[in-house]
């Protein structure tokens, strides 16, 4: 066994290239694997005991509510724990416009984590979300005066000091409404004070129930955790982060085995006559598989290894980025060993597998035969049309590329995927500005959207009258099959939004990727509130996804819903003036600018996503081009120095070489292009929820980038085969060809 | 006793109309203990034949016993071992591992066979490389490197060598050389040695010199005197 080691080291020492190449190949793709993984296992796992410890509300009722209908909710079956609260925006106006939601803490429910600090003991006293301390700058001065160190908030007319820096599992996100769904920190705040800030009544009631509850009266609107956007946004972005660990590996595996596959069948076609030798020798098939599978094994434990180890930093990073889109306390790197496991045992079986196929071809082969030289594939001669019209070189690149389908196939398939994960990386960034672009370019045409208990549709707001124009509409949230979807209501005339109003009266206006997942399309039915509503047509929506009807065709269908609007929709031209008016009288709005700023921080956190997707994309094309430039150097060797022999110039052997990666590059350009469309569509969904949907597109300067990228690396690896052929020493070349 | 018994042995590769006859119809007896000689010109089978009987490849049709035991009757694992108990094999190109040194060349037929070190460094002194035995085989010439192969094929002290034109890429002088060392480890060890060759002065250092045509035997002669390889020309 001794020489058998000593010669598996000794060839794995000889094509430290190649192996150099699949370690880096296996750590990159290991990293992102792990990385990704280690990140979505670890949210769900801790964000779920924060849940669970910090009692967050399984369901909450939004209403008018008094003390009774919180007990009467109590003592129904199932309900462990009710507790009414007070929820109340209060905005900050001036230059630094800022939104300041209040909420009345209850006992045993919605429990806030406490970072530092203490909880409010009277009706002066507040704590405040740690971010929101972070982003505005409430930092403890000194500790000198106790809890008064970390400032105060002024709302109004009250005055509250700050007692602490806390977290909430129901502000896992900074959710503003259902348009604002990640604010700024800097410019939407949450704090906690206590109940006696908010005299009188509640307007929520939050309860941990086991089972279904019956709402109390006075419930304007019921959502239970699982249909709240802040929830739905852990859970998308869990899923995202699930469905990125799963895609970008798998292609990075598939990329990883043809090269691995073409390497190991080089590697085992080149050591033929050896492998022949040693079985003359009385070298058994085992001992033969053992050794280079081996090579093959060890290798891919150490890229795999590399790549876990990598996962490390890139987990403790990526986390601490991730940190500005949500907050779970206590979320931080965790070695998963069943993960790193996982890891090392696939990245060790796709070389085993791929160097099996590339050994079963030789290993049945007599020792008579793996002796003798390989027989070129494909007798039959290639006709090349116009054949006789193309020179030597061109001749002979085209030959080539006929030749060997596998090898082109693969070098093609190498340059085809590193196209298309840059591609498709670059175009996601594209797809979220496409996204904004439509939304708030072609969709959205209101300035502000205020929201107020429900009005007869006959009585006037107080704001409609500073509001240049305005419509009226009925916001709801509904069920449609056991998911919660946002419904307007409008009237016929509704033009805040693009929609075909006209349609309006026809039955209900639904948004494109709820046609795709409910599988409906125009005429057919969906049901609402236990009635059938014809969808009279399909709109592309992309952010805020709602089903719009007008009131007509709900009256039609059913007296139940009564003639009310709880949404003014406005375009006003003075809006400094109007806003004043609604912070002043205390009304809940959003301007456009709010959404607008809530998609940027969509966008500033995904951007963490999307350039450690660009990195790995980079670093996976490079490696897979270089390996395949490698492949199509390593194949070509002997011929360049044959034709060296033959006393062809390195111009022209060079030109050879150029022209047949050309031709590869004209196949795979084509083909990235399409592949990185593919992806994307294929990851869209994923990114997708009852309120967002990606527009998927790829910008031509993105295209540009990518093909720049592969053409660049393409160009190198021909600059490095150019420096090859010149240092290609003909005799000690032909020598080896005659010795291997 | 008979070292081989070849009956009926038909060698053919390719199908249809490209379909060439190697060995055709072969009879034939080989003595234990022999030097022999196979005769030929190229493409006449002699290559062919060694493949048989070293279990490399596998005939057409007909028998080859290995004295009692019919080794044609044998799967591919029984001719792997056969191959690593019984034969030591000399190639024209000699054939050494380019990763191992030519200790280590030897080493490697001998840890498969289960020997030591020690036979492996015995069998290079047979061959006289003690001095270059740290050297891989790109540092030594054609001359040395078959010597190599001559120590790797007799360290396991096999029942049979074959050698298939074990001085065919070599000069003359380096030629008697090798022919030499073949010859003294023929004696030192009582192995049979069958060497294959188009030379006929290199048959005349053989006890037995059979002369393959055409894929078939042409004549068997038996050498009553053997001449020394340092007494041959070419």
């Amino acid at each position: 066994m001794v020489i058998i080691l000593k010669l598996t080291v000794r060839k794995m020492r000889s094509q430290i290239p190649q192996l150099l190449g699949l370690v880096l190949l296996l750590a990159v793709g290991v990293c992102f694997f792990i990385t990704l993984f280690t990140i979505a296992w670890q949210l769900e796992e801790t964000a779920e005991q924060y849940i669970f410890e910090h009692a967050y509300a399984d369901v909450t009722f939004y209403g008018q509510f008094t003390d009774e209908s919180v007990r009467l909710l109590s003592e129904q079956d199932g309900v462990r724990l009710a507790a009414g609260r007070n929820v109340r925006d209060f905005r900050q106006g001036g230059e630094l416009e800022r939104v300041f939601r209040v909420i009345s803490l209850t006992d045993g429910i919605n429990i806030p984590y406490i970072y530092e600090g203490r909880l409010p003991e009277n009706a002066n006293e507040c704590v405040i979300l740690k971010r929101n301390a972070d982003a505005m700058n409430f930092i403890p001065n000194s500790a000198k005066d106790g809890v008064s160190g970390y400032g105060s908030i002024n709302l109004g007319e009250n005055s509250l000091t700050i007692t602490g820096l806390v977290a909430n599992p129901e502000y896992i996100y900074m959710v503003q409404n259902e348009r604002t769904v990640m604010a700024k920190a800097s410019r939407f705040a949450v704090v906690y004070v206590t109940p006696d800030f908010f005299p009188g009544g509640y307007n929520e009631i939050a309860v941990l129930a086991d089972s279904e509850v019956l709402a109390p009266d006075g419930t304007f609107r019921t959502v239970t955790r699982k249909d709240q956007i802040n929830h739905i946004l852990y859970r998308n972005d869990l899923d995202e982060l699930c469905s990125f660990a799963m895609i970008f590996p798998l292609v990075f595996a598939v990329l990883i085995a043809v090269v691995i596959y073409v390497i190991l069948t080089r590697t085992i076609q080149k050591d033929k006559k050896q492998i022949g030798i040693m079985k003359a020798l009385g070298m058994c098939d085992k001992k033969i598989i053992g050794m280079y599978l081996s090579q093959f094994c060890i290798t891919a434990a150490v890229g795999a290894l590399l790549g876990c180890f990598a996962g490390v930093f890139a987990t403790d990073k990526i986390i601490t980025i991730l940190s500005s889109m949500f907050v779970v306390p206590a979320l931080s790197f965790a070695f998963e060993p069943l993960l790193w496991a996982a890891a090392i045992i696939v990245s060790i079986l796709l070389c085993a597998v791929s160097g099996m196929i590339a050994l079963v071809r030789i290993l049945p082969l007599l020792p008579a035969y793996a002796l003798r030289s390989r027989i070129p594939k494909g007798r039959r001669r290639n006709t090349l049309p116009a054949s006789s019209k193309m020179n030597f070189n061109t001749r002979y690149a085209l030959k080539n590329s006929l030749r060997n389908k596998s090898r082109f196939f693969a070098v093609v398939l190498g340059m085809t995927g590193s196209y298309a994960l840059l591609a498709f990386s670059f175009g996601f960034n594209d797809s979220i500005a496409e996204t904004q672009s439509r939304y708030f370019n072609d969709f959205a045409n209101y300035d502000v959207i205020i929201s107020f208990n429900p009005l007869p549709l006959s009585f006037e707001h107080p704001a409609s009258e500073r509001i240049g124009e305005s419509s009226k509409a009925l916001v709801l949230h509904i069920e449609i099959r056991g998911e919660n979807y946002m419904l307007a209501i409008v009237e016929n005339n509704f033009d805040m939004v693009k929609i075909p109003n006209s349609e309006l009266q026809n039955g209900v206006i639904v948004p494109e990727y709820f046609a795709q997942i409910w599988n409906v399309g125009v005429g057919d039915i969906l049901e609402i509130y236990g009635y059938d509503a014809v969808i009279s047509t399909i709109t592309p929506q992309h952010l805020g996804l709602t089903i719009y009807t007008g009131y007509d065709y709900i009256a039609a269908l059913s007296d139940e819903i009564p003639p009310v609007y709880n949404t003014l929709y406005g375009r006003s031209g003075n809006m400094s003036e109007l806003t004043d008016f609604l912070i002043t009288n205390n009304i809940d709005f959003a301007t456009v600018d709010d959404d607008k700023t809530s998609f940027d921080s969509i966008m500033e956190s995904m951007e963490v996503l999307i350039w450690f997707m660009i990195l790995c994309s980079v670093i996976l094309g490079f490696t897979v081009l270089y390996a395949v430039g490698l492949i199509n150097l390593s194949a070509r060797e002997y011929e360049y120095m044959f034709m060296g022999v033959m006393g062809y110039p390195h111009k022209s052997i060079l030109l050879a070489h150029i022209k047949e990666t050309l031709m590869q590059l004209t196949f795979a350009l084509p083909l990235g292009f399409a592949g990185g469309y593919l992806l994307l569509e294929a990851i869209k969904g994923e990114f997708s929820s009852s309120n967002f949907v990606i527009a998927a597109k790829i910008e031509p300067l993105s295209h540009a980038v990518s093909a720049l990228a592969v053409i660049s690396v393409t160009a190198v690896m021909v600059i490095i085969t150019s420096r090859h052929i010149g240092k290609l020493d003909i005799i000690e070349g032909l020598k080896a060809q005659e010795d291997g | 006793m008979n070292l081989f018994t070849i009956t009926d042995l038909t060698k053919e590769y390719g199908e249809g109309g490209a379909k060439v006859t190697a060995l055709n119809q072969i009879n034939l007896t080989i003595p234990e203990g022999k030097f022999a000689v196979i005769l030929g010109a190229s493409g006449s089978g002699k290559s062919t034949l060694l493949n048989m009987l070293g279990c490399m490849d596998k005939p057409t049709s007909g028998i080859i016993n290995f004295f009692d035991t019919d080794i044609t009757a044998f799967s591919k694992h029984k001719m792997t071992r056969f191959r690593s108990e019984n034969i030591g094999f000399v190639f024209q190109s000699y054939n050494l591992l380019p990763d191992l040194t030519a200790l280590e060349n030897v080493e490697f037929s001998t840890e498969l066979a289960g020997l030591s070190r020690k036979d492996a460094e015995n069998a290079l002194s047979i061959v006289g490389l003690s001095e270059r035995m740290n050297h891989y085989p790109a540092e030594l010439s054609g001359g040395e490197q078959q010597r190599v192969s001559i120590a790797r094929a007799i360290a396991k002290n096999p029942k049979v060598l074959l050698c298939d034109e074990p001085t065919g890429a070599l000069d003359f002088n380096t030629g008697i050389i090798v022919l030499e060392a073949l010859k003294k480890v023929h004696h030192r060890q009582k192995s049979s040695v069958l060497l294959i060759t188009h030379n006929q002065e290199i048959a005349k250092i053989a006890d037995i010199v059979i002369t393959l045509r055409n894929g078939g035997v042409q004549r068997i002669n038996e050498n009553p005197a053997p001449l020394s390889p340092s007494e041959v020309v070419w």
